[in-house]
């Protein structure tokens, strides 16, 4: 047991002082908008009631949740495999982009926006005149500093040379490696950078609003300057959707990172010879040794429970082969295990299992 | 502000702290003549950075004002969606000085940063 750590009373004042900084700010306006838009007396939820009913509120939230999906998706097909590569192989590169991705960071959106509009004047309606063209086109740029930096810092942290090697050695190609091998391995800070890029997005005002098109941000805006008490309520409800599209988020982000990935002996086995076919051009045949373990009798016995309990967990059909071994004379009892299917071949006893896992061999 | 102050905080090594007060020093003097001296560059490379981020601030500046005070990227929006006044190569214009004044300001900002790290080894 660690001993209970206390709080100093001086680093507790710091702390109030903040959250009294950040907190007061917005309960101040939770109750400005529970005040009544008409007569201006406390309090009633019809603020928020009116803002739900209105059907811009709907359209332009999911405007803004379209756009930020859109963004991250394309932002992380741009830069994973760009990060990747830089990586792998062109280590001298990572300043330059790490400077690139520092432009957008300099160069702010009001400057982004007039170079912009001048820069696709001329393109097709369906890319200058829809957000989900242009809007998007801007975003990934602002977007990409902080993707980038979160993907780097995440790449930093992994072994990209020896999970490559390895994924290629059993015969994987770019797109597994890539796929299967490095991408669940950054999947966190591909995750942290997705979280920013949607924060981004929701909250991006300028160039929306100077492009004229209407995003939820722009929708904020309108009600802030039409109706005083609803506005509150609406600047209340974008903390709330936000905060709840990075929960979502990050609970998908979380299921995916338990759950085991199994790994299938055949296959690799297969592309191993695969690979060794390939490199050396002439017929190759892998086989893998059986994995013997001896077992006494009653230890056997044993080994069939442990099977029988872990059925659930074998996903691929698999084999277990039974042989006499020298000595053992009286060794075997049956084989029950669900669907068992026994073979008996001289003086081996197969049992094949309809949803075992891997290969397991008893002599 | 944070994030350019709080590893130049960091920074500050406890011996130095030590050091300090084993020569006599009060707690004022060590900040006035080791601690500020030491963090200045951070401190002056984040006022650099906030004077970017508000230089160049657009929503919040329209958001709070309504565009009633003539900032220049307000200006600019105002060239630009033209609801009164309609010239983008106006607004082009003042973009491009605003990028002066940026490129300028992290002209300043990189020799600040590199001499605020001298002291973080």
């Amino acid at each position: 047991m660690t001993p209970r750590r206390f709080i100093a009373p001086d680093a507790l004042l710091w702390l109030l002082l903040g959250a009294a900084y950040f907190l007061i700010p917005l309960i101040a306006t939770l109750i400005f908008s529970l005040r009544s838009n008409q007569t201006g007396a406390c309090c009633t939820l019809a603020n928020y009631g009116e803002i739900i009913h209105d059907p811009q509120f709907s359209k332009t939230i999911r405007t803004s949740f379209v756009l930020s999906l859109e963004t991250i998706v394309l932002t992380l097909v741009l830069l994973v495999p760009t990060v990747y590569w830089v990586h792998l192989k062109l280590p001298r590169l990572r300043s330059v982009i790490g400077f690139m991705a520092l432009v957008p960071f300099v160069i702010p959106p009001i400057i982004l926006v007039v170079g912009l509009l001048d820069v696709y004047k001329g393109t097709p309606t369906w890319f200058y005149a829809e957000p989900y063209g242009f809007l998007v086109a801007a975003y990934v740029i602002l977007a990409f500093p902080y993707m980038y930096f979160s993907l780097d810092n995440g790449f930093r942290s992994i072994d990209v040379h020896t999970l490559t090697e390895a994924s290629q050695s059993l015969g994987a190609r770019w797109t597994t490696t890539l796929v299967r091998v490095i991408l669940p391995n950054i999947r966190s800070s591909a995750l942290a950078g997705s979280f920013l890029t949607l924060a981004i997005v929701m909250g991006e005002f300028t160039i929306a609003s100077l492009a004229n098109f209407h995003t939820f941000p722009t929708y904020i805006q309108y009600i802030n300057e039409t109706q005083a008490y609803p506005a509150a309520a609406v600047t209340l409800m974008s903390f709330a959707i936000t905060w709840a599209a990075m929960l979502s988020l990050l609970l998908i982000g979380r299921r995916g990172v338990i759950t085991p990935i199994p790994l299938d002996l055949n296959e690799a086995i297969d592309s191993l010879s695969d690979l060794l076919r390939r490199a050396l051009g002439e017929q190759v045949d892998v086989a893998a040794h059986r994995v013997l373990a001896v077992a006494a009798a009653d230890r056997l016995q044993l080994v069939e429970q442990r099977l029988d309990q872990r059925e659930q967990d074998l996903r691929l059909a698999g084999e277990v082969v039974v042989e006499r071994g020298l000595g053992h004379a009286e060794l075997l009892g049956e084989i029950a295990h669900r669907g068992a299917r026994v073979a008996a071949v001289g003086e081996q006893r197969a049992s094949r299992l309809e949803d075992a896992g891997p290969r397991v061999y008893r002599r | 502000m944070i994030l350019v102050i709080a590893p130049a905080i960091e920074g500050l090594r406890r011996e130095w702290r030590e050091a300090a007060s084993s020569l006599g020093a009060s707690s004022f003097q060590f900040w006035r003549h080791v601690g500020i001296p030491i963090m200045t560059p951070s401190i002056l490379s984040a006022f650099v950075l906030l004077f970017g981020n508000s230089f160049s601030a657009y929503a919040t500046a329209y958001g709070l004002t309504g565009g009633s005070v003539g900032l220049v990227p307000i200006t600019i929006g105002f060239y630009l969606s033209g609801n009164v006044l309609d010239d983008p190569h106006l607004g082009q214009a003042l973009a491009f000085g605003m990028l002066v004044v940026l490129a300028l300001m992290m002209l300043l900002y990189i020799p600040l940063q590199r001499r605020a790290s001298r002291w973080s080894r």
